[in-house]
This record gives C-alpha cells, sequence and structure tokens, in this order.
C-alpha cells in the first residue's frame, strides 16, 4: 500500500486532503458551535451553480465556484439581517435556487463531459496542481482569519448579544464566517464533494465536543479527527475504487459513534 | 443636578411593523436605580435592547451618555454592560468561568492580541466581587443557575462600566439565592458607583432595593420612585401586580384589595 505514496497524483491527493480536513474541521467547530449547519449546507449546495456556470463559460471551475458561493453566502447573510422570512426558509430558497441554476447551466452545455459525480461526491485524485495552490491559499487565508480574530469568532459563537454590546462587531464576525465557511468548502469540492461538504464540517467537530470541554483542545481534537479520516477514507476509496468523500465521511462517523459509545459507557 | 445618561424620546419600537414600545419617554440619571415591571410581553426586554443598542427604534430617539447606542464605538460600549436572561445563554459550549469573564476584555483587547497576565488578573478581580473566584476554572455549564448568572455580572463589571442593564436576572434562581444576588446588586452599584436598569417580575425586590420604578405595558403607564408606583392603581391594574402587600424598608405596606379583574379572572 505505501508504494502508492511515490505516485505525484497519489502525494497531490493527501495532501490536498490533509489541508481541506483542518480547514473544515477549524471552521466545522464554529459551525457546530453557532448552529450554521444547515446555512453550510446552503453554501456547500450553492457551489453546485458555481462549478456549472464554471463548465458552461470555460472557466476555472473552482474559481467560478468561489466566487459564486461567495456571493450566494453574503446573500443569506443580508437576507437574514433584512428580511422578515425565517432564516431556515431563506438558506432553503437559496439553496433549492442554486441547485436549479446549476441543472439548467449544466443543461446548456452542449459539449459538456466533465464529471459530475466527482463534483458532488468527491474525487480526490483528479486534484490538479492548481487545485492544490487554490486550496493553499484559501488555507492561509481562513487559518490567519481564525488566528486575527480568534477571541472575537468565539465570543460571537457564543453569545452574539453580548458580544455585540460588549463591542465586538458582531456583523463583520458574522459576513467573515460566513466568507470563512464558503471559501473552505468551495476548495473541498475535490476531496469530498458538494454533498457531503457539510457532513465533514460537523462530523469532527461533534466528535471532539464529546471528549473535551476546553475550546482549544476541541479545535486540536477535531482536527486530528478529520486528518485521521481523511488520510484512512482516502486509503480506502483508493483500494476498493470508491468515491472518496463517501468513504472519508463513513470513517469519520464510524469514529463518531465510537466516541459517542465510548463516552457514553465513561458515563 | 445630576446628570441624566439615559434619554428616550417618543420612541416607538418593534418588530415586523408591530410596535411593541410606543412612545415611550423617559430619563435616567446617574447613579439611579431602576426597576422595569410590566407584564410579559408588554416590551420590557425591547426597551432595555434599545438602551444597549441593540435593537434600532423605528421612530423616536434614544440617546446613552449623549449618543445614540447604535453608533457606539468600542469604547463607548465598555460603559456599558447587558447581562441577559440566564436561560437564553447556550449551554454545551466548551468554556471555562475564566473564559466568559475574559470575553469581555475581547472587545478592549482587540483582534490579534492575546490574552495576558494582567487581563486574567482582572477577570479574577471581577470573578471575586461575586464571589465566584474559586470556581474560575470550572466549565461554565457545571454551575447553577444562580452561579452563572453572577459569572455573567462579572464579565460585566469586568470593564468598570457606569451602566448596568439587567434582564430578569433572577429567573430559575430559587427563593434563598435571590435574595442573596439582590444583596450583591446592591453591594455592586455602591462599590462600582453604577447606574442599574433591571427588568424584573420580583415586585418586593423591587420595592426594597430600587430608587425608580417603570410600569411599562408597550407604553410607561407610571414612572416615579416604588413607593408612589406600586401603590398607584393603575400601575398596578397594567402591570398585573399580584401582590398584596408591599414591603418597603420597614414598612409593610398594604396597597390594595385583591383586584377587581383579578377575580373576574379567577371565575
Amino acid at each position: 500500500m505505501t508504494d502508492i505514496l511515490h505516485y505525484a497524483f497519489v502525494q497531490k491527493a493527501l495532501i490536498a486532503g490533509i489541508i481541506s480536513g483542518i480547514l473544515l474541521a477549524v471552521i466545522g467547530v464554529y459551525v457546530v458551535l453557532k448552529k450554521m449547519s444547515f446555512i453550510g449546507d446552503g453554501i456547500a449546495h450553492s457551489a453546485f451553480g458555481g462549478v456549472a456556470l464554471g463548465l458552461l463559460l470555460g472557466f476555472n471551475t473552482t474559481a467560478a465556484a468561489v466566487i459564486f458561493s461567495w456571493i450566494i453566502a453574503m446573500l443569506i447573510g443580508i437576507s437574514k439581517k433584512n428580511s422578515k422570512t425565517s432564516e431556515d426558509a431563506l438558506i432553503g430558497i437559496f439553496f433549492a435556487f442554486t441547485m436549479a441554476l446549476g441543472v439548467i447551466f449544466i443543461g446548456f452545455n452542449k459539449t459538456y463531459n466533465a464529471d459530475i459525480f466527482g463534483y458532488l461526491f468527491g474525487d480526490i485524485l483528479a486534484v490538479t496542481d492548481k487545485d492544490l495552490y487554490a486550496i493553499g491559499g484559501v488555507c492561509i487565508m481562513v487559518l490567519a482569519s481564525v488566528y486575527i480574530f480568534f477571541k472575537e469568532l468565539l465570543f460571537f459563537s457564543f453569545d452574539e448579544e453580548g458580544a455585540k454590546v460588549s463591542g465586538v462587531n458582531t456583523n463583520f464576525i458574522y459576513f467573515l464566517l460566513l466568507t470563512l465557511i464558503s471559501f473552505t468548502i468551495v476548495v473541498s469540492i475535490k476531496i469530498i464533494g458538494i454533498i457531503l461538504a457539510v457532513a465533514f464540517l460537523i462530523i469532527p467537530a461533534s466528535t471532539a465536543l464529546l471528549l473535551t470541554h476546553n475550546f482549544k483542545k476541541l479545535m486540536i481534537l477535531a482536527v486530528v479527527i478529520s486528518v485521521i479520516s481523511t488520510v484512512s477514507g482516502f486509503a480506502i476509496s483508493y483500494a476498493f475504487n470508491l468515491a472518496s468523500g463517501a468513504a472519508i465521511v463513513v470513517v469519520a462517523t464510524v469514529i463518531f459513534a465510537g466516541v459517542t459509545a465510548f463516552s457514553r459507557l465513561r458515563k | 443636578m445630576s446628570e441624566i445618561i439615559i434619554s428616550l424620546k417618543n420612541v416607538f419600537a418593534g418588530y415586523d411593523n408591530r410596535f411593541v414600545v410606543e412612545d415611550v419617554t423617559l430619563d435616567v440619571m446617574k447613579g439611579d436605580y431602576l426597576g422595569i415591571i410590566g407584564p410579559n410581553g408588554g416590551g420590557k426586554t425591547t426597551l432595555l435592547k434599545l438602551i444597549a443598542g441593540l435593537l434600532k427604534p423605528a421612530k423616536g430617539e434614544v440617546k446613552v451618555f449623549g449618543k445614540d447606542p447604535m453608533k457606539f464605538n468600542t469604547i463607548d460600549r465598555l460603559r456599558i454592560a447587558y447581562v441577559k436572561q440566564e436561560t437564553n445563554i447556550d449551554t454545551g459550549f466548551p468554556v471555562s468561568v475564566l473564559d466568559v469573564v475574559l470575553m469581555g476584555l475581547y472587545a478592549g483587547i482587540g483582534p490579534a492580541k492575546r490574552i495576558g497576565k494582567s487581563h486574567i488578573e482582572k477577570a479574577y478581580a471581577a470573578l471575586k466581587k461575586t464571589g465566584m473566584d474559586g470556581e474560575a476554572l470550572k466549565h461554565i455549564d457545571a454551575l447553577s443557575g444562580g452561579q452563572k448568572q453572577r459569572v455573567f455580572i462579572s464579565r460585566g463589571i469586568v470593564n468598570n462600566p457606569e451602566l448596568l442593564i439587567l434582564d430578569e436576572p433572577t429567573t430559575g434562581i430559587d427563593a434563598k439565592n435571590q435574595s442573596a444576588f439582590y444583596a450583591l446588586l446592591y453591594e455592586l452599584k455602591k462599590d462600582l458607583n453604577l447606574t442599574i436598569i433591571m427588568v424584573s417580575h420580583d415586585i418586593s425586590m423591587i420595592a426594597k432595593q430600587v430608587t425608580k420604578v417603570s410600569c411599562v405595558n408597550h407604553k410607561i403607564h407610571v414612572h416615579g420612585e416604588p413607593e408612589g408606583v406600586l401603590t398607584n392603581e393603575q400601575a398596578c391594574e397594567v402591570c398585573g401586580i399580584d401582590t398584596d402587600f408591599i414591603f418597603h424598608g420597614n414598612k409593610n405596606i398594604r396597597i390594595l384589595d385583591v383586584h377587581e379583574h383579578k377575580e373576574k379572572e379567577n371565575l
């Protein structure tokens, strides 16, 4: 099995998988604690519209999906702040609309022959050099933002009103978090897929929450669980020729179930 | 003459074009201890949110320290502390008591800077004032409702604010601990030279401690010293005061017979 590590495409896949695993776990901690998983799902699905638009216009799909998802994330945020419609319903509307746009864009694309299945469920072996640069760039941007606004993100997730009254710019932090979620999800599409991306935002953080009451330890544990799931999921997907995203999510869910059983027994 | 620190002029506010606060005009002087009483849904919390800068009035003018609280900068914000109902605070969050109090300092510290020794000392000093310094390293969920509320007060006073806003601070606290909690507030007010605004259902405590009472049911129906307000038939009617005896100082003041409207309700 270790022989495969000599192949360049396997190395790229592993590096991309580990980086996106770290990103998803770090951002997932905030998504879980702030109970934003549905908004994460909405943003992930909106990436489908972006990918389809990129294919139609002949753009780089990752770049198209980043821009498209980010715009949708901002629209969800702005609508939430200004609309009478509930946040849940708004996300549902954007979610369906962007998926529908994606299907229409694909319909227009007569010459289209790309592997849509790969975008939906992940195709880690298709990671290119360009993808790797995009993932690396986003990783630096996301981790730097989390470092700079670590305190503010924590307070915002814990008690948004309290943070606002005490002088934290909660509007800025909210839109920053939406931006970080959309960027993280989009660069992870190749590895985990649009449909499953949100699962991977939620599972490592939820697993880690069962193990610790300390925020910093939570983040480290989520990253460790995420990276273990990514690497072993990748190995399984390679060995059995399965979709990488699906294999990774199954491994992460098995770890979650094991930790849940363990924490119950401990009580 | 003492300084006006909060001034509301003909303020209307609410949600979804429905006014919960209607034509409220109110001045709070430095050093006041204002108790706000009134029925549920009568706009008490909305009034506090307007003062805390969490809600924009639809009409009218809100000024706190001479400025619109929606436009407060960080330095202005450090002058006020807002403690909402304990039950609204998320549980299961991986933070310690000390972490929660430190959050109060975050906006003053600013992004990208880490917590230092002096910040931890300040947080411990604030915890000491509420008698919670011995619990600093416990997980926030390990505390009782009353203890949690003391921690949130500590977070509020960690910046030595001038104004403390409390929304039903004793919800979920048993009677014995409620008395201790009010005694603590009284001490803090004296020690820190605070102005306090508190929404409470606890009429006997309001009568004992506060210097002013506002009876709010969408409008301010009666405002003045507790003895006057709590013996005012209209105030009792509007605010649904169901105590037959109010204890104020050493005197027992019988304010009203059982209200006629209550007897009707009981039929």
